[in-house]
């Protein structure tokens, strides 16, 4: 394995993909966890970033869910790509 | 062919640091310098260097922006063409473009600049070892006892051309200027006389009456002084040669005195091997170009505890320091800071930096952040009267620890480590732009080496 650039910061907190059910509208329904798929319970916020238009514009719609196992889980759906991504916010 | 008044003024680096392309770059105490000179100038070396890399804008009205100029952008450099169309060094960007609409705008690139001047440097050193810069695009190159490797003097201009065209592209060496003569300050002069390709030495015995036709301000000096000689109806060296010394002194100091000197052609400053000592570097890669003053100075502070830690930094302080950065999109930006006195104090380096940056920040988005510590003296062991030490000091063996210093038994953990992996494998959690509303972007690893 080689080694890493001692000089390059490693970002934290790194989105990934998730495979997500959604209903009408887009809702997220079910996530594909690790553990299995998990059903939400509750949306408990949504909110859109866009930043960055002038260089590789970012458009994300994140949404903090309640799982129906007691966990809470952060969750976006890039709106450029289309796809669904697990996130701490 | 370049007027003299054209030129940039020259320093000889005696008496205090001054602004501008000087000479007082540091030399080797105590080492003899070569009398015999060789002045190497290329005029407008950043314009040339830009019009090198792309040719296809040689044709046109170019102006490159001054480095660092805030909110006000003024012109630096000029092509032939801009400067028939009135466009002038100095003059706002609104100004120019209204002269010239047709203006190219070029931002500058200092990073690629320095990186040239290295190269010309180094160019130069297969003729000679005793090289001496005097800012961007002017080197002096000593040729005494070179007859036996190269012959006589007469062809170390030519030498020097060739030995520039194997690194240069041709139309950037084809503008080059030599000039050779005893001392740098005759070999400067018969350097800003020369025309491109057409080299001029002047022998000894002729240095008076070749520099008596010469105005006064070619004169190494304070150009205040220039200025007083010019009202006082001394315009040329050979009417301030005629002036007797007293006069001069008791009306400029010693200045009055060295001035006479180059006048006269009697003082000869030798060109002194250039001594480099070894630069201490420390870089950061943003995972996205980071643009916020904070991040910056995050980073910088980061940099600064990486490279004052340095085995090669211990037991000396630092004088110079030089803060570059890679932009988005592919120029550079850079800038320099010459410290009072050596230090080895975090805050005390970082401070005039961040001063700096606010004053003339990066114009894009940073992809990559270098410290370069250059310039060093003996550390200083007294804290500053007014250094206290904050609270919330840790302790390391009963030893209490200042903020931010590592226990040796982890710094020699992770040397171990490094030995048997070839890289530290601990890290630390930084901050990166702890603002952003992209979650990613706010904290990052950063490799952990004490």
């Amino acid at each position: 394995m080689s080694a890493p650039n001692p000089h390059a910061l490693r970002p934290l907190n790194m989105p990934r993909p998730l495979r997500v059910r959604t209903g009408s509208g887009g809702r997220p329904l079910f996530l594909h966890l690790d553990r299995g798929v998990r059903r939400v319970q509750h949306i408990l916020e949504i909110w859109q970033v866009d930043e960055e238009w002038w260089r590789e514009p970012i458009s994300r719609r994140y949404a903090r869910l309640a799982l129906d196992d007691g966990r809470i889980v952060t969750v976006y759906l890039d709106l450029l790509g289309r796809e669904w991504y697990l996130q701490e916010g | 062919m370049a007027s003299l008044q054209q030129a940039p003024p020259l320093l000889l680096g005696v008496g205090e640091e001054k602004e501008g392309p000087s000479l007082a770059s540091p030399s080797l105490p105590g080492v003899p310098g070569s009398r015999r000179a060789l002045c190497v100038w290329l005029p407008t070396f950043e314009l040339r260097l830009e019009l090198a890399r792309s040719p296809e804008l040689d044709a046109t009205s170019v102006a490159l922006l001054a480095p660092g100029g805030g909110s006000r952008h003024t012109v630096w450099q000029v092509s032939e063409r801009g400067a028939e169309a009135g466009v002038l060094p100095g003059q706002l960007v609104s100004q120019a473009v209204s002269l010239c609409p047709a203006l190219t705008l070029l931002e500058p690139d200092p990073a690629h600049y320095d990186a040239a001047q290295e190269e010309m440097l180094e160019t130069l050193m297969e003729l000679s070892p005793v090289v001496e810069p005097a800012g961007r695009g002017r080197i002096f190159v000593g040729t005494d006892g070179l007859e036996r490797l190269h012959g006589p003097p007469s062809r170390y201009p030519g030498l020097a051309l060739q030995a520039l065209l194997g690194t240069f592209p041709r139309p950037l060496v084809a503008a080059t200027r030599i000039g050779q003569a005893s001392g740098k300050f005759g070999a400067w002069v018969a350097a800003a006389r020369a025309g491109p390709g057409s080299p001029v030495t002047i022998p000894d015995p002729e240095i008076p009456s070749f520099l008596a036709s010469c105005p006064v301000s070619v004169l190494p000096v304070e150009p205040l002084m220039v200025q007083r000689l010019e009202r006082l109806g001394i315009t040329t060296l050979e009417k301030l040669s005629s002036l007797p010394e007293p006069a001069l002194v008791s009306q400029f100091g010693s200045q009055g005195r060295r001035a006479l000197e180059w006048a006269t052609g009697r003082r000869v400053d030798p060109v002194r091997p250039l001594h480099r000592p070894r630069p201490i570097r420390a870089s950061l890669d943003f995972p996205s170009p980071a643009g916020r003053t904070e991040t910056l100075h995050g980073a910088l502070d980061r940099l600064l505890d990486r490279a004052l830690s340095r085995p090669a930094r211990r037991g000396r302080g630092v004088r110079g320091v030089r803060l570059r950065a890679d932009l988005e999109g592919g120029k550079s930006w850079s800038m320099e800071v010459v410290l009072r006195e050596p230090t080895a104090q975090k805050e005390s380096i970082a401070f005039p930096l961040r001063a700096r940056m606010a004053l003339s920040p990066p114009p894009r988005a940073v992809e990559r952040l270098v410290l370069e510590m250059f310039r060093f003296g003996p550390a200083t062991s007294q804290p500053g009267f007014f250094h206290r030490k904050e609270g919330g000091g840790r302790e390391a063996g009963g030893v209490e620890m200042a903020e931010g210093a590592v226990p040796p038994s982890l710094r020699e953990a992770v040397k171990e480590l490094k030995l048997k992996l070839g890289h530290s494998p601990l890290y630390r959690v930084v901050e990166v732009d702890p603002w952003s509303r992209i979650p990613e972007r706010r904290h990052a690893l950063l490799s952990f080496e004490p």
